[in-house]
């Protein structure tokens, strides 16, 4: 396997730690969203990571191969002075765990460093190689 | 991009055809026509050249269209750029080695 396949399948992590970072963004930002386009309270939503083949020597790559909203439901809080209460005096919010999605937030922070170091350490074995030539 | 697996070959024969790179200047002193079964080193020279340049063009593309607010990862673009300056120090290696193999050709007391 090649120097810039692993730089490749480095940076197909970093893609995909990104887009798990730009999901706990979203659910953060509308952990308390009671409208929505598509109607209703927010939906939260989370990342499926999937293996890619990468390069030809088998090394397998990651990619987020689904955004799945798990259906989390809402959580119904009496509040009828609510512009979105229903009839109840019962409005519908995002089942947003704000605890675990800040969690979620700091472990893909985390694996962008993991594979930011595998990134540095295949360049550097690249330039140590290039050091053979001297 | 398609750097990676030529690489080390590419090195290798390099150096091979360096090594062979007197006898086809001789050659070509004689007025016969130089360039093994395999391409002449000049060939491969040039292919890896302009793979090397196409490297470095879409490494300045994506710098280009991420500064200009494109959707562009970051971590994309550097790591094309990493690519295409590793690529360029390995050129630059090849061509110390052709310096090298010629300086002491030149050197040659006849």
């Amino acid at each position: 396997m090649s120097v810039f396949d692993t730089l490749r399948i480095a940076g197909s992590g970093l893609t995909a730690q990104r887009l798990r970072m730009d999901v706990a963004a979203s659910n953060l930002a509308n952990a308390e969203t009671t409208r929505t386009a598509a109607g209703g309270p927010y939906q939260a939503e989370s990342v499926v990571f999937g293996t890619t083949p990468f390069g030809a020597a088998g090394g397998q790559g990651v990619a987020a191969t689904a955004i799945v909203n798990p259906n989390a439901g809402s959580v119904r809080v009496y509040d009828p002075t609510h512009p979105d209460a229903d009839a109840t005096g019962f409005v519908r919010y995002p089942d947003v765990n704000v605890a675990s999605q800040m969690a979620d937030l700091m472990g893909a922070a985390r694996s962008f460093q993991i594979n930011v170091t595998v990134a540095q350490a295949a360049k550097q074995s690249a330039l140590d190689a290039l050091d053979l030539g001297r | 991009m398609v750097m990676p697996v030529s690489m080390t070959p590419m090195g290798t024969s390099a150096g091979a055809s360096l090594r062979g790179a007197g006898s086809n200047a001789q050659v070509d002193a004689a007025g016969g026509p130089s360039g093994g079964p395999g391409g002449s080193f000049l060939d491969l020279l040039g292919q890896a050249t302009s793979r090397l340049n196409g490297d470095l063009a879409s490494a300045d593309n994506a710098m280009a269209s991420f500064a200009a607010g494109g959707s562009a990862d970051l971590h994309a673009v550097v790591l094309q750029m990493q690519e295409a300056s590793l690529g360029l120090k390995l050129g630059v290696q090849v061509r110390d080695r052709l310096l090298e193999a010629y300086q002491e050709v030149m050197r040659l007391q006849v």
